[in-house]
């Protein structure tokens, strides 16, 4: 019962700020609506019982990929003073658009196999804390794959100071 | 699960917020002049805009701070079992997955890009 209240509160929540992220005619304060709508995202994984993607949205989505891009937003004065209007004449195509996009998602959650090898594995425990079960999946049977999401994450990095530096090389 | 807990935790900070912030709206003098209308900003007198335009070195910080975000995300699951488990191959794991990171923060280093010039 109290699962339900909470779920349906920040369901509301996040539909309330997902809307106003999308009418906002101020960029930045869509920025804001954006932290406000994975915060929801990450109470309803928290009321899923997956308390560690819940910690991970938060940290990554709200504390990295926001703060990010709120940085890009300040960085273009224009921008983040203004307030443009977010809708144009393209409004057809939009929709047709959007449309399609909500039934390849529908259709891909309908027809995707959710009983993986890692899903499988958590899933058979019993423990309520599902952070140990993947931390113990990590380091066991997927020690080789986490070693090489070290590696992706280099690449990223090298991949994004290359791309910064070549531009401060060419504004010089 | 005790979500009921959460609900009433939840509830009261809701309250504490927004109850502050009414009951100072309702007990509040409100004479308004110009001088104190103007931005604090620690008793001196504010100079230029408050939305200035960020330098871009700001960027590279924050980009760099994603990347490690994520690495604390895969950090912490090892950290919550790292006493559960016996051997050096957990502490060996955790060490090769930092040490490939911290080349890219040399890298990082060695290009100049954590310095402010």
């Amino acid at each position: 019962m109290v699962e339900l209240i909470l779920f349906y509160a920040f369901a509301a929540l996040i539909i309330f700020s997902a809307v106003l992220l999308v009418t906002a005619r101020n960029v930045f304060h869509g920025a804001l609506y954006l932290a406000s709508t994975l915060f929801g995202v990450a109470a309803i994984f928290a009321l899923s019982g997956s308390f560690f993607l819940a910690g991970i949205q938060v940290l990554i989505y709200i504390g990295a990929v926001v703060v990010l891009l709120i940085f890009v937003i300040n960085l273009t004065r224009q921008i983040a003073g203004s307030s443009a209007a977010q809708v144009n004449e393209a409004v057809v195509p939009a929709l047709i658009t959007s449309l399609l996009t909500i039934t390849l998602i529908v259709l891909a959650v309908l027809k995707t196999d959710w009983a993986t090898r890692i899903g499988k594995s958590v899933a058979q425990t019993e423990a309520m804390d599902n952070t140990a079960v993947i931390g113990t999946q990590l380091l066991t049977n997927f020690a080789i794959p986490f070693e090489v999401v070290s590696v992706l994450l280099l690449a990223a990095l090298i991949g994004a100071i290359a791309i910064v530096s070549r531009d401060k090389e060419a504004g010089k | 699960m005790a979500y009921g807990t959460f609900l009433v935790f939840l509830g009261f900070a809701v309250v504490m917020v927004i109850g502050g912030v009414v009951v100072n709206y309702l007990l509040m003098p409100y004479h308004p002049g110009a001088e104190k209308r103007t931005t604090y900003e620690c008793g001196l007198d504010p100079i230029g805009e408050a939305q200035v335009r960020y330098s871009l070195r700001f960027y590279v910080f924050a980009l760099m701070y994603v990347v490690f975000a994520v690495e604390a995300a895969f950090l912490l699951p090892w950290a919550v079992v790292y006493r559960t488990m016996s051997g050096f191959m957990p502490l060996t794991e955790a060490l090769i997955f930092i040490f490939i990171l911290v080349l890219g923060l040399a890298f990082a280093w060695e290009k100049g890009e954590l310095k402010w010039d």
